[in-house]
């Protein structure tokens, strides 16, 4: 059984290089599950199609889950559907980055 | 972790082009800016006294946008059209191998206009040709499978039509003086065509096409208005085609129309940037970001020029105000602008991606701070609107000083884009993958 609170926490550990904000606080990650016994299912996008950092900061979200006690596989899927808005970001980023 | 296989579920949208592609025309890029640099100081008194069609002067130019703007675009348009256009670049072999064919000609092209050796021009600046030619359609190959056809895509499309004319242009020129001069009665109007398409047509399509993508991207702005991008490309490519056609119909009044047109492209263009850069969440706008909206501004301010140039039917020394305002406020200062943002991020994404799952990766201001931009931004600006005014008043020492200034900012930008770049690490790794 994943904890997905853990996956939570190891994702915070996660940041966007450019802006300096965690993937959490951004609200880039939309659903966690664990869709088997192991295997860890993340949903997750950009702030904005084409990001060039976008394969750094999935295999990042990628490496971090996968050391959660309990993970076998993990994977990661980036989509764009619905599309990030600011107003997915916690309260914290937004302090962070003066919005 | 327990043994962990992670298959990638997710679409890759990233189609980034190898490091060495877009690394090996910065690096050119940035050799070409120094060079500029210390040339711009040696020569400062050839164009304080108005040597400006000198050989030495011509090469000068020629230094700064085939040597820095050129290389350091091509750089940059490689790996910023896989993250605009979500598309690969098309035959990267052909793309990797035409750097070489774009250096050897280059450099020989401005040596041999340094020694005004005929020659070595057509020789030069045919292998130059080839390989602009080579860029402008591996890019427009590349751009043709987009599938998102919005106003970006028509300016740097364009722009790359424009380049090709640009060059065509310049080839004809160069056949022309090799040949007996059989188009020395509208050589001058060839060489105003070659200025206009190349400064007002590659350059400025190109450097407001990616601002619509790399503005956003760096301020993460959202919920702006495109609506006025589709006006500025309309403005923009009558006011180029308008002024093209005032040169060969000889016309003030058609030059002056155009020019009218012009400026709306660059007030509606600073508009779509101060919107967008309104709409930010990132509540610091960084020095890097600042130099490009004075460069849109400086834009306006030489096109505003321009137009008093006409109307007062000035001589010589206010088309070079006119033209230096021009190409090293608005296309320089955005280049360099762009520049401390692009190639932090290349390296941060070649050295540092790859330590993703250690702790310590650095953020890629921690390579190099965009508040570091400063004194060699400002410094420039200040420079150059000393050189607009000690060339407009063909006043030597305010141009030598403004000369000498603007060399020591753009020798500031080359040391910090090298301590960014590590010589001895980006040789090592460029002739490590290939």
């Amino acid at each position: 059984m994943i904890d997905l609170n853990e996956v939570r926490t190891r994702l915070q550990e996660v940041y966007d290089p450019e802006i300096g904000v965690n993937v959490i606080d951004l609200g880039l990650v939309y659903r966690m599950e664990e869709a088997e016994e192991g295997k860890l299912y993340i949903a997750m996008t950009m702030t904005t199609p084409g990001c060039p950092a976008h394969d750094n900061i999935s295999q990042a979200v990628e490496w971090k889950a996968a050391l959660v006690r309990g993970v076998e596989t993990v994977t990661v899927d980036v989509v764009w559907n619905p599309p990030w808005t600011p107003e997915m970001m916690s309260e914290q980023a937004r302090t962070q980055l003066g919005y | 972790m327990q043994g962990v296989s992670s298959p990638r579920g997710g679409i890759a949208t990233s189609q980034s082009p190898p490091f060495t592609l877009p690394m090996r025309y910065l690096l050119l890029g940035v050799v070409g800016f120094g060079v500029f640099a210390l040339d711009l100081a040696w020569q400062s008194t050839a164009l304080g006294a108005n040597r400006t069609w000198s050989p030495g002067v011509v090469a000068l130019t020629h230094t700064l946008t085939l040597g820095s703007l050129l290389a350091f675009v091509m750089g940059a348009v490689y790996q910023l059209t896989t993250v605009a256009f979500l598309i690969p670049i098309r035959a990267l072999r052909v793309a990797r191998l035409n750097f070489w064919l774009y250096a050897v000609g280059a450099t020989g092209l401005v040596v041999s206009m340094a020694q005004w050796w005929l020659v070595g021009m057509m020789v030069f600046g045919s292998l130059t040709a080839v390989s602009i030619y080579l860029y402008a359609g591996l890019i427009a190959w590349s751009i043709a499978t987009a599938k998102t056809r919005g106003t970006m895509l028509w300016f740097v499309g364009l722009a790359h039509l424009y380049l090709a004319v640009a060059v065509t242009v310049a080839w004809l020129m160069i056949v022309s003086l090799q040949g007996g001069g059989f188009l020395a009665g509208v050589i001058e109007k060839l060489l105003w065509t070659h200025i206009l398409f190349a400064t007002g047509g590659f350059f400025t399509f190109l450097v407001m096409g990616f601002s619509f993508k790399l503005v956003p991207m760096f301020t993460l702005a959202h919920g702006f208005s495109g609506a006025r991008q589709t006006w500025t490309l309309l403005f923009a490519n009558l006011a180029l085609w308008g002024l093209v056609a005032g040169v060969w119909v000889d016309s003030r009044l058609w030059l002056w129309g155009a020019g009218v047109v012009g400026l709306a492209a660059f007030v509606n263009h600073g508009m779509t940037l101060f919107e967008i850069v309104k709409k930010r969440l990132r509540k610091v706008v960084e020095v890097p970001l600042k130099a490009v909206l004075a460069a849109a501004l400086v834009g306006m301010g030489a096109v505003a020029l321009l137009l008093l140039q006409l109307g007062m039917a000035l001589q010589a020394p206010g088309w070079q105000g006119v033209v230096a305002l021009y190409v090293m406020g608005w296309i320089t200062l955005s280049v360099m602008g762009f520049a401390y943002k692009i190639v932090p991020f290349l390296i941060w994404n070649q050295r540092f991606s790859k330590n993703v799952e250690k702790n310590k990766t650095p953020m890629i201001a921690d390579l190099l701070h965009p508040h570091h931009a400063r004194p060699a931004l400002w410094g420039f600006t200040l420079g150059l609107l000393l050189l607009t005014v000690g060339t407009m008043a063909d006043w030597f020492f305010a141009t030598v000083v403004a000369c000498v200034l603007i060399s020591l900012s753009i020798l500031v930008f080359c040391v910090q884009m090298l301590i960014v770049i590590h010589p001895k690490k980006v040789i090592k790794e460029l002739t490590a993958i290939d």
